[in-house]
């Protein structure tokens, strides 16, 4: 690799954007099928939210429009996963039964990265433009922004997605290391459905854990919080300090473990 | 001699199974365990900031016993390993198999799915009777008496998910993957079954519609009776609905089959 790593990587994703696009195109019904998933998944959760509301005024301090961009939220940062790391995630035993982790070894560019960002989810793309605006018709009901939420906004955004991405390398990490791993794969999807509700419905032991031991609540509550201007200073600082020091620990853990990868005879 | 070989196949499906026992309970243990707390604890938010913890007429305990037992109903009724294969069989060429051997392939896939949820079924209605204890001030025969009503609506509810399932996977036969329309009904589901509230919560005029549907009979109806949230006395009704949905769906399964078949080719060895 020669010049701004940065630049270098930004060049590599677009050349396999390019060629997930040019095999998507191949099946386009299967990209639109694909697409119309998570559409559904949004429409569950904006159903089940907006029935509720239909019988009650808040939920834990939330209200309806609240709710709303909560789940707009989780969407976004749901759609930049499933786009960037959510589809290597689940080739992980696949790679390690197969051998086929030897290719990203061998490569002269992070084996990290490559694991995680080797295929783009071209789909994902047409979510994010799904969630993207239902977060603006929700901004658009909810009370005024003040100007440091909507510039601090995105920062957590980003950390919320640090946060899925290091939850997923952990249990990557996990799968090398124990070859059938499906199973181990579930316990993300699992844990997730406890950021998939904003952490005020939570007791306020499973709260403490999911803001600081499982931050699942980092992905998209806190985030949210922070843009409507409802949370204390120690939200700021979990959501600002937690998601980076996870995934330096998640991707130390990964590179770990492939010590114990042992190539295509494994 | 039919008759035969297809008890001969449930008990094959029967050990199959059984061989994915440990992974049934750690993911499916785990995943109805945090599922179930997800719901509680929404369902204890939406009931804490009101004054008469009763929301359309449902007080706060009936409603968390509805959620364990829509939960566990629908882990039941949906599970749908035995259907999503058969999509497999028709892409790689290997239903070649089931046109050489003396059974039908409809009849070979039910018993085999008969089998796959029969093993979970004792589970499901063993910890539904233990939360009806808990909730509900009902003595043994009463929670014993509730899971009977609710059982037919259950074995319906797994009939209508399996011929929903069977259905897609014939598809097949004209389109190259299938998967995303199966995942595309699991999480339709998650609401048009009634898992994540009951369907009597919904406007009037989407309740109406969903009472015409079969998805109903995944969720609602079972851990409606089993929770106390439907009476006995609707059970004859719900019991004809379910059936004729189950007809109606067999009769569409068989059409997508009968054309299907005309398509299929399998070359090589």
């Amino acid at each position: 690799m020669e010049g701004n790593p940065v630049l270098f990587y930004a060049r590599l994703w677009g050349v396999l954007f390019s060629q997930a696009l040019s095999r998507e195109m191949e099946y386009r019904l299967h990209l639109w099928l694909k697409f119309l998933i998570d559409v559904v998944w949004y429409g569950v959760q904006l159903g089940l939210f907006g029935v509720l509301y239909l019988h009650v005024p808040q939920i834990a301090g939330w209200s309806r429009e609240e709710m709303f961009v909560f789940l707009g939220t989780l969407f976004v940062v749901d759609a930049f996963n499933m786009l960037l790391f959510s589809t290597n995630f689940w080739r992980i035993p696949q790679y390690v039964l197969t051998g086929e982790l030897d290719f990203f070894l061998v490569k002269p560019a992070s084996t990290f990265w490559l694991v995680f960002l080797r295929y783009p989810n071209v789909a994902s793309l047409l979510n994010l433009l799904v969630a993207l605006a239902v977060l603006g018709y929700a901004l658009a009901q909810a009370p005024p922004l003040r100007w440091e939420a909507v510039v601090a906004y995105p920062v957590f955004l980003l950390n919320g997605l640090a946060c899925m991405l290091a939850f997923q390398a952990a249990i990557g990490a996990i799968a090398v290391r124990i070859l059938a791993a499906e199973g181990i794969q579930q316990t993300f999807h699992i844990l997730y459905q406890f950021g998939m509700k904003p952490d005020s419905i939570y007791t306020p032991l499973v709260r403490r854990l999911l803001l600081y031991v499982f931050p699942m609540g980092l992905v998209a509550s806190v985030p949210a919080q922070v843009l409507l201007g409802r949370a204390p200073w120690e939200l700021w600082v979990a959501g600002l300090a937690i998601p980076p020091l996870l995934l330096f620990a998640s991707i130390r853990f990964f590179s770990a473990s492939l010590r114990w990868y042992q190539g295509a005879s494994a | 001699m039919a008759v035969r070989a297809y008890m001969a196949i449930f008990r094959v499906g029967i050990s199959a199974a059984l061989m994915y026992r440990a992974n049934f309970l750690f993911t499916a243990g785990l995943t109805l365990l945090v599922g179930i707390g997800v719901q509680s604890f929404l369902w204890t938010a939406v009931y804490s900031g009101q004054s008469s913890r009763s929301i359309a007429g449902i007080p706060f305990e009936q409603m968390l016993l509805y959620v364990v037992c829509a939960t566990l109903s629908l882990s039941l009724t949906r599970s749908g390993r035995i259907e999503r294969m058969v999509a497999e069989e028709i892409r790689l060429g290997e239903l070649s198999r089931y046109l050489l051997k003396p059974v039908g392939h409809a009849g070979y896939a039910i018993a085999m799915a008969a089998a796959e949820r029969i093993v979970t079924l004792p589970v499901v209605l063993g910890l539904a009777a233990v939360a009806i204890s808990i909730v509900l001030p009902v003595q043994l025969r009463e929670v014993v008496e509730m899971l009977l009503a609710a059982l037919p609506l259950l074995l319906l509810g797994m009939l209508v998910n399996f011929l929903l399932g069977l259905g897609i996977s014939y598809l097949a036969f004209w389109m190259d993957e299938v998967w995303t329309l199966h995942v595309v009904k699991d999480i339709s589901l998650w609401f048009l079954s009634g898992q994540l509230l009951p369907l009597s919560l919904l406007p009037s005029a989407a309740a109406q519609v969903s009472a015409l549907l079969p998805f109903q009979h995944l969720a609602y109806t079972p851990a409606g009776i089993m929770a106390g949230l439907i009476p006995v006395s609707a059970l004859p009704g719900l019991l004809v609905h379910a059936l004729l949905w189950c007809g109606i769906l067999s009769c569409a399964v068989a059409l997508l089959w009968r054309a299907g078949i005309h398509r299929y080719g399998a070359y090589g060895g």
